[in-house]
Formats: C-alpha cells, structure tokens, sequence
C-alpha cells in the first residue's frame, strides 16, 4: 500500500473535486443534448421495466380467485356490476349536462367533436418528487400522438398537455404544476377562473362577491367540454380584497392508472 | 480503526454516486427545462455536505 503525504493527498483530493467540477459544468451546459442521447439509452429500459411490472402484476389476482371461495367471488362481481351501473349512470348525467352545454352556451363546442380516434395510455413512470410535474405515458409518435394534445382521464377530465413525443412515449406536463397558469370557466354562470397550479391542484384569486360556489365545476376555457376540477373551498374574507378559489383537479397519482388522447 | 473509516469513506461515496445517478436518471425522464434541475439541486446539497462534514465529525 502506498501512503501520500499529507501535501500530495490534499492535491490528489483537488483534482478530483476538480474533474467532478469540470465534469458538472459539461453535464450542464451540454444538457440538451445528453438528454436527448441518454433518453434514447434509458427509455427502452423504462418501457421494458414497466412492461414487465404490468405482466407481473396478473399473477396475484390469478393466485386469489383460485384461492378464494366461489361465494366471495360471486359477491365481489355483484359489487362491480353495480359499481358499472352507477359510473354509466354518472357517465350518462355527463353526457346529459355536456348536450346542455353545446346547445345553450357555446355553438362552437359542436364543431370541435371528436372525430379522430380516442388512444387509451397507462403512466410508464411519473414523477414522484414533483420537481417538473411530469408524467412519461405509453404511446407517442408511432401511435400519433402530437405535442400539444390534451390528455384527459375518464369522463373527459384534462389533467395534462403533451409536451414532448417520443418513438414509442410521450411526456406530459400536468396543468397542476406548480406555477402553472391556465384558465376554466364555471359551471353555473360562465365566469373565467385563471388557475394556478399548486402541485397538485389550482388555486385562483377572484373579485370579492362573484358568484362561484362550492362543488361548482370549472371547465377549460379553450375547450368546454373538458373538465379542470370542482370547487373545494372559498375562502370570502370580507377583510380581503379579492376571494381565493381552490379548485381540485382530477389527477391522482394512486388511482389515474388511464389516460385517453384524442389520435392525429 | 483505519479499516472502519476507510468502510465509511467507501459507504458515503457509493451514496453519493447512488443520489446523483438517481438524480439524472429522473432529470433525463421527466426534465422538461433548460437543465438538469434535479441533478444540480443534488450536486448542491452533496457539495455543501463536503464542506460542512469536516466541522461536523470533528473531534473537541
């Protein structure tokens, strides 16, 4: 073994806290394009891994309904049946109330029906640290995703826009994230909410006495049929010279397992 | 006593390769800006440990 000086030990300690330093400096100003070629290395093997997790994910469920009674299984189809029901009764009351919406208050809503074909997307990994509010979804450019797309979750609830397309993924920037700014109007009497994403949900500051109630929903301003979210709270402090709207957007990370886009 | 601190030094550099990997892994995924956000906010911190840890293991 070889044992440095102290002098030649804290030279060995400078050059490497210098290549670190050099190195860092490179990552950064050429980050564009390590990006672009890392993503190319890393995302097969994210596609891989959330492939196989999906697969893997079959074999509890197939373990339980052989190991469960038929009794119990007979009452778990009962429950799921009506839990059918009931979402096709709320889907057929979204239906209802959007009809309503094109004839009454917006004839343009008419025209921007799908006509294009719905693609179906599962979240490959999202962003649990919530620094860029992102989510990396299944399909991209082979499928015809496009940048810009509004990708909604069930019952035309729009959570995020397409921000960059990928050969076989695409990733989204959720309307929630923080500092982002995007405007909806209310169910009741068509006032213009400009939200601001606060991490999760939206936050915005309305003149005192507008009429805005709470469980109202906020449709997005650029597309009526879209859904934001639905009023939490208003927070009316007669001291205040403006009230706060909270508004709950749709996304959840532990239940949003289906995303749908409308295709090119 | 000159193994165990040389075990440590080993442990704390494998972290600190561990944290910055996970850093760029999630920066190359999700980035959507101009640069590595994730990666120079861990850099920071590790960089700031550095020079703290001397005054903090320090002996009396």
């Amino acid at each position: 073994m070889i044992y440095l000086s102290g002098k030649a030990q804290k030279k060995r300690k400078y050059i490497r806290y210098g290549i670190c330093a050099v190195f860092f400096v490179i990552v950064v100003y050429f980050w564009p394009a390590i990006r672009k070629v890392s993503f190319g290395i890393i995302e097969p093997a994210v596609v891989g891994y959330s492939n196989t997790k999906k697969s893997f994910s079959f074999f509890p469920e197939f373990f339980s309904t052989y190991l469960t009674s038929h009794q119990t299984l007979a009452t778990r189809q009962k429950v799921l049946e009506l839990e059918i029901e009931r979402l096709e009764n709320a889907l057929a009351d979204k239906d209802a109330l959007l009809r309503e919406r094109d004839g009454s208050i917006d004839v343009r809503t008419s025209s921007s029906l799908p006509t294009s074909r719905v693609l179906t997307l599962y979240p490959l990994m999202e962003d649990i640290t919530k620094v860029y509010s992102t989510v990396l979804l299944s399909k991209g450019f082979k499928d015809g995703i496009a940048v810009g797309s509004l990708v909604y979750l069930r019952g035309d609830q729009v959570v995020c826009i397409i921000k960059e397309v990928y050969i076989r993924s695409s990733l989204c920037s959720l309307l929630s994230s923080s500092g982002e700014v995007v405007e909806g109007v209310t169910s009741s009497s068509s006032i213009v909410l400009s939200l601001v994403g606060r991490g999760g949900h939206f936050l915005a500051d309305v003149v005192r006495d507008t009429p805005v109630q709470n469980g109202e929903i906020v449709y997005l301003r650029s597309n009526p049929r879209m859904i934001i979210g639905t009023i939490r709270q208003v927070a009316n402090n007669n001291q205040d010279t403006s009230w706060h709207v909270f508004v709950e957007g749709a996304y959840n990370p532990a239940n949003s397992s289906v995303f749908y886009v409308q295709a090119e | 006593m000159y193994k165990q601190n040389k075990r440590n030094s080993y442990g704390r550099s494998a972290l600190v390769v561990f944290c910055i990997a996970l850093a760029f892994f999630f920066d190359v995924i999700f980035s959507t800006s101009r640069f590595p956000v994730f990666t120079i906010i861990v850099c920071g911190i590790v960089t700031l440990y550095e020079f703290v840890s001397p005054f903090i293991y320090s002996t009396r």
